[in-house]
């Protein structure tokens, strides 16, 4: 003979108990991992010292007005034009083919060596044997890269005020 | 060209491609990329964002409407083709913000996203322009996002197409068009119900899960006042969207790592549908169907989508429960199962092993029916074991055993897609069998599949059929014999079938005489013209199916009725093919499993009868032990077991007979009489009030395990969280119980007791784990190669020489509670809630869309009886009474009601009314033949269905999306058009 019932007795555990229980899992990671938690508290030690758990916690308690003023300042147009640069700059660098950089720094290397030559001589050439330096091969090849750097340089900067017009 | 075979090349490359392929779907079929986003598999093509532009014979067309022909050449890649999807794509993103990091759908399938990346797309060529309209929060499920809306309209598709619940369409004549609902209703007060397909194929996160916000990110908790400003920094230092991209997909795949996906199979109805749960911890973020499901593909209704609250409900039982007294106490697993195992030895040695009933539940796994029979059979000795299909599905299963032989449905889903005819006889599946209902609504708007519904009530199929019959109530195997009668007179049998694949014919044509179309009429209240018409309409379709299921099964004629319907179908040769047959809708997820895997009472698994003694030997063999050779009790024998003092204990799992059984009443007056009562269930339910011992479960999701669908379809389940508190799998606490009882079991996982299974029922020979990966299926019977069967009876019937028999039938008059009872009391399931609601009330959501049950009354009957929406009702029957509020609906007609069953209060659950007769054949009670009285308590109230429900709705139905509606705007120019625009005009973009 069973009536329906509904009362359940939940036996709720002895919060005693389980304290008792979570203390000694505690414990016992404690324990094991006994060297690195000394570490760790040193550390935490000095950062107390020096203050900045405390500046830390404030921050943490304050995050979302932090966070609001932070993406404001971050949000400028000084900001933008810092993070526009640097990646154009990567880009830039991203889009050099690495042989013709080669020859180019080759090109700078031996011409510093060069350069640095007649600085330490300090040899002085005429005008005469300057102008007719012009004719060597070595010389008008550097001149011819030179000026078609600058047509390059030219164009790019056309193909600018053509989008703005 | 081969059977319809040839190939085609796209961008130089050879594919093979069949008749009536779209360029778009050869393509996909071999993983080859075309850009697409408003296309669906499940949905097909909807031209709206034209990012799968093609070139075919130097023609600029859509590749998921253009047909392939053969030896066609199309061009996806050159300039001219790259830019006309790079255009789509930018006026797609005119619509949308990219902030995909801090997104919730960002992961990893997004559409737009991925197309956006694929196409290469560096800036927004059309600036982002928010438009004037609010997020929709309205709804408690899902929210609508226009400014993120791309107008792509899969959803709209899907609600008027593929759901066909046609709330959803998108007003092209604003000048900002967005999606709408109803007539531009908030969500939470249209006729949405809440089914998620639209949510589940947005391709962004314009429609989202409410459950996903905020949770799927590692970023998207941000407040807003943070998150605007850092989205405006973003767009306004971003060298371009390819740097974006790369961040977003690294978030992406730092997702996958704390959510969790998980297949399962849905538990809400006999469907079966299968999808994903996405899971963060024990937290729900959503279910994400997948168009590989193999019934549903991304359908759902809304509790398979929404209604999975339960699993973390505080209500759970965590622990083992022992009455003490007036109370239940808590106990160890320990304490319990000893207390049990002593119990069931004591009775059992006292009173015999036929004095203890087993009860299992058609909610558990396969493995889970399997190892409770073998638990009841081999262990404690007895026949006695039975399950829920008793109180539903019993009877067609009789029916369709005396006919055809196999007590399952003949085809599947598909086969109800295909069909030329779809009858629904005493079924309501876009309520009961929501996401069935979708592809018969589907095939039925699309294709021009025609549907006859016979129901006392004009529920959603009855309005959309081609003809709705309301025959007075348990008269349908009057109807159905006429219908026969007449078109055997007509000479509309199919004399090749009968002759060639049926037995007793004339037998059977004989027993039809008395069905005459004036007896009919008398009977059924149908007219003649009615009951011609039906017969016309069967003769005319090539192919039909019939759907049944509690209107013809509980009654006292049950098994009579769904004989006369099996009946039917043979005479007019819709057995065996595609698009036909008898399908039984099964209301539980495990109805048929649990039958299939051996919980009942005459049946091992596989339906073989425990009386053969070949196959009894074989278990015999197996399992070490020998076995009772008599069948034994079901469900209703053995309350009156309890009455009778046969029956001293019993132990029930994952049911609440208190509730569910007729005449509970009378059921519970049993329970108490128990000397000894387990009851083993995820919650504290009506019938666990009666238990000496309580067993806290563990649900679907906390396990692995198998179910069979209606279509006899078994498909794999996956644990998705550990089972909470001290719960534990349904198989696992049978296994422990057994092994104190002296077995020696040791399964390890429920696949080894799959195998097991396998190993003795030929009907699964080929069924095992390996062959359910994934979003595999095997549809019964399998043999032992793998080979299944998804259509029965092509070569033969299941009889022993291969033949249908035709089985004649009476016609059994209902009972009748007497004069004063003059209402015909109806009742049933509803669309929110599952049953009598002890899952899907643990979902705020669903609880405030449906918060109680209701009793459906005509407008005559209100205006006799001074009703309105409201009033508070006595009903009162001979067995009990009940109290609730009316709702005035045409869905009922006269002096009919409809009680809805969501309830497990005694003093509003219909089964206080119902009795206790039954279907002769297989007990199964007469829920549906009761009269009750009506007193009206109180004449005005707070109507029992709130406003927010979808009832109240008003559909807007039309087709697709009306793309043309865009094409037809000012503001559009086809894109071919414009570029070719640009061709000419190259000199404008130099200056």
């Amino acid at each position: 003979m069973a009536k329906a019932i509904r009362q359940i007795n939940k036996s709720s555990p002895n919060p005693e108990e389980v304290q008792k229980e979570s203390l000694a899992d505690l414990l016992q990671a404690i324990i094991a991992n006994q060297d690195a938690l000394m570490m760790f508290l040193d550390i935490v030690e000095g950062l107390h010292e020096m203050g900045v758990l405390e500046a830390a916690k404030s921050m943490l308690e304050q995050r979302e007005d932090i966070g609001a003023i932070a993406i404001q300042q971050a949000n400028q147009p000084g900001v933008h034009n810092i993070i526009k640069n640097g990646m154009t700059v990567i880009q830039f660098a991203g889009s050099i083919h690495p042989e013709q950089l080669q020859a180019l720094l080759n090109g700078l290397n031996l011409g510093f060596d060069r350069m640095l030559d007649v600085a330490q001589t300090g040899e002085q050439k005429g005008l005469l044997k300057l102008a007719s330096s012009l004719r060597e091969p070595e010389v008008l090849l550097s001149l011819t890269t030179l000026t078609e750097f600058l047509h390059g340089m030219g164009e790019a900067f056309k193909r600018e005020n053509d989008k703005v017009n | 060209m081969n059977n319809g075979t040839f190939s085609i090349h796209i961008n130089g490359k050879e594919f093979p491609a069949k008749e009536g392929q779209t360029i778009l779907d050869i393509a996909k079929s071999q993983d080859y990329m075309i850009p697409s986003i408003c296309y669906h598999p499940n949905l097909g093509s909807i031209q709206t964002c034209d990012t799968c532009l093609v070139k075919v014979n130097g023609e600029m067309v859509r590749a998921c409407t253009q047909k392939a022909e053969p030896e066609m050449v199309v061009d996806s890649q050159s300039r001219i083709v790259k830019d006309a999807q790079y255009e789509a794509m930018s006026r797609i993103l005119k619509n949308h913000e990219l902030y995909c990091t801090v997104c919730d759908n960002n992961n990893g399938n997004c559409v737009v996203h991925n197309t956006a990346e694929y196409l290469e797309i560096e800036h927004q060529k059309y600036e982002f322009k928010p438009k004037p309209y609010p997020p929709d929060n309205s709804h408690p499920f899902y929210r609508y996002e226009p400014d993120q809306c791309i107008l792509c309209g899969r959803c709209v598709e899907a609600c008027q197409d593929l759901q066909v619940n046609e709330t959803l369409t998108i007003d092209w004549n604003r000048e900002n068009p967005r999606v709408i609902w109803d007539n531009d209703v908030p969500i939470d007060q249209s006729s949405c119900v809440s089914c998620g397909h639209c949510v589940t194929v947005c391709p962004c996160n314009a429609l989202m899960e409410k459950t996903m916000l905020g949770e799927a990110g590692f970023l998207t908790a941000i407040p807003p006042r943070i998150l605007e400003p850092m989205i405006d920094m973003t767009k306004e230092v971003e060298p371009g969207y390819k740097e974006i991209f790369a961040i977003s997909e690294v978030e992406a795949a730092m997702r996958k790592s704390r959510i969790k996906r998980t297949k399962t199979v849905c538990t809400y109805c006999g469907v079966g549908c299968s999808f994903e749960v996405w899971t963060k911890d024990r937290k729900i973020l959503k279910i994400e169907p997948h168009e590989d499901a193999p019934v549903n593909g991304i359908s759902t209704c809304v509790k398979g989508k929404f209604g999975w609250d339960f699993v973390n409900s505080e209500e759970r039982l965590t622990k083992p429960l022992i009455r003490k007294g007036e109370e239940f106490v808590e106990a160890t697993w320990d304490e319990a199962l000893e207390l049990i195992a002593t119990k069931l030895k004591e009775i059992k040695g006292e009173h015999g092993a036929d004095s203890i009933g087993y009860i299992a539940s058609s909610k558990c796994s396969n493995e889970e029916n399997y190892i409770f029979q073998k638990f009841a059979r081999s262990i404690m000795g007895t026949n006695n074991i039975d399950n829920c299909s008793r109180y539903c599905q019993s009877p067609a299963t009789t029916g369709l055993m005396r006919t055809v032989g196999i007590g399952g449905d003949s085809g599947t889903i598909r086969d109800i897609e295909k069909s030329e005819l779809i009858i629904v006889i005493g079924a309501n599946p876009a309520e009961s069998h929501p996401v069935l209902a979708t592809r018969i609504k589907r095939a039925h708007k699309l294709h021009g599949q025609k549907i006859i519904v016979a129901d006392i009530r004009k529920h959603e199929l009855a309005e959309r059929a081609n003809l709705h019959i309301h025959p007075k109530p348990s008269t349908d195997l009057v109807w159905l014999s006429t219908v026969t009668k007449y078109m055997i007179e007509q000479g509309w049998e199919d004399k090749g079938f009968l002759h060639s694949r049926v037995n007793d014919v004339e037998k059977y044509k004989a027993s039809l005489e008395k069905f005459t179309l004036e007896y009919a009429e008398e009977t059924t209240g149908l007219s003649k013209a009615e009951i011609i018409q039906v017969a016309e309409m069967i003769h005319e379709a090539k192919s039909v199916c019939i759907l049944w299921a509690m209107g013809i099964t509980q009654h006292l004629g049950g098994s009579d009725g769904s004989t006369a319907i099996s009946n039917l179908l043979l005479v007019t040769g819709n057995y065996g093919r595609e698009g036909t047959g008898a399908y039984p809708l099964r209301g539980h997820n495990n109805v048929q499993g649990a039958c299939d895997f051996g919980t009942m009472p005459a049946w091992y698994p596989g339906y073989e009868p425990v009386q053969d003694k070949d196959v009894r030997e074989r278990y015999e063999k197996a399992w070490g032990v020998s076995l009772p050779e008599k069948p034994g009790m079901n469900n209703h024998q053995m309350v009156e077991g309890i009455q009778e003092g046969k029956i001293k204990a019993m132990y029930l799992f994952g049911e609440d007979m208190a509730i569910v059984d007729s005449n509970s009443n009378h059921v519970q007056d049993a329970f108490e009489k128990l000397a000894f009562f387990v009851v083993q269930d995820i919650f504290f339910s009506k019938t666990a009030q009666f238990a000496d011992v309580v067993l806290p479960a563990a649900p679907s999701l906390e396990k692995d395990g198998t179910f069979t669908n209606t279509e006899r379809r078994i498909q794999r389940f996956h644990k998705v969280f550990e089972p909470l508190g001290d719960s534990k799998p349904d198989w696992l606490i049978f296994q422990e119980l057994a092994n104190r009882l002296g077995a020696n079991w040791n399964y390890k996982d429920p696949g080894e007791i799959m195998a097991e299974a396998a190993s003795l029922a030929p009907i699964f020979a080929g069924v095992n784990y390996e062959r359910l990966e994934g979003w595999n299926s095997l549809v019964w019977p399998v043999k032992k190669d793998g080979k299944d069967t998804p259509l029965l009876y092509e070569e033969r019937f299941y009889f022993p020489d291969g033949k249908a028999r035709l089985y004649p039938v009476e016609w059994t008059p209902p009972f009748r509670a007497g004069e004063e009872y003059d209402l015909h009391l109806n009742n049933g399931r509803l669309l929110e809630h599952f049953h009598e609601g002890n899952m899907t009330y643990r979902s705020e959501g669903l609880t405030y869309k449906v918060p109680s049950p209701w009793l459906d009354v005509s407008a005559e009957l209100a205006q006799e009886r001074g009703l309105e929406d409201g009033s508070l009702v006595r009903l009162t029957s001979p067995y009990g009474q009940v109290k609730v509020r009316v709702m005035v609906t045409d869905r009922v007609k006269g002096n009919e009601i409809y009680l809805t069953m969501n309830s497990s209060e005694d003093y509003e659950a219909v089964n206080r009314l119902t009795s206790s007769y039954h279907d002769k054949i297989t007990h199964t009670p007469n829920y549906k033949e009761m009269g009750v009285k009506m007193d009206v308590l109180e004449e005005k109230g707070e109507p029992p269905l709130p406003k927010v429900n979808h009832r109240f709705g008003n559909r807007i139905p039309q087709l697709s999306v009306k793309v043309e509606d865009k094409w037809s705007r000012l503001d559009f120019t086809p894109i071919p058009e414009l570029l070719e625009g640009e061709q000419y005009g190259e000199s404008d973009q130099a200056n």
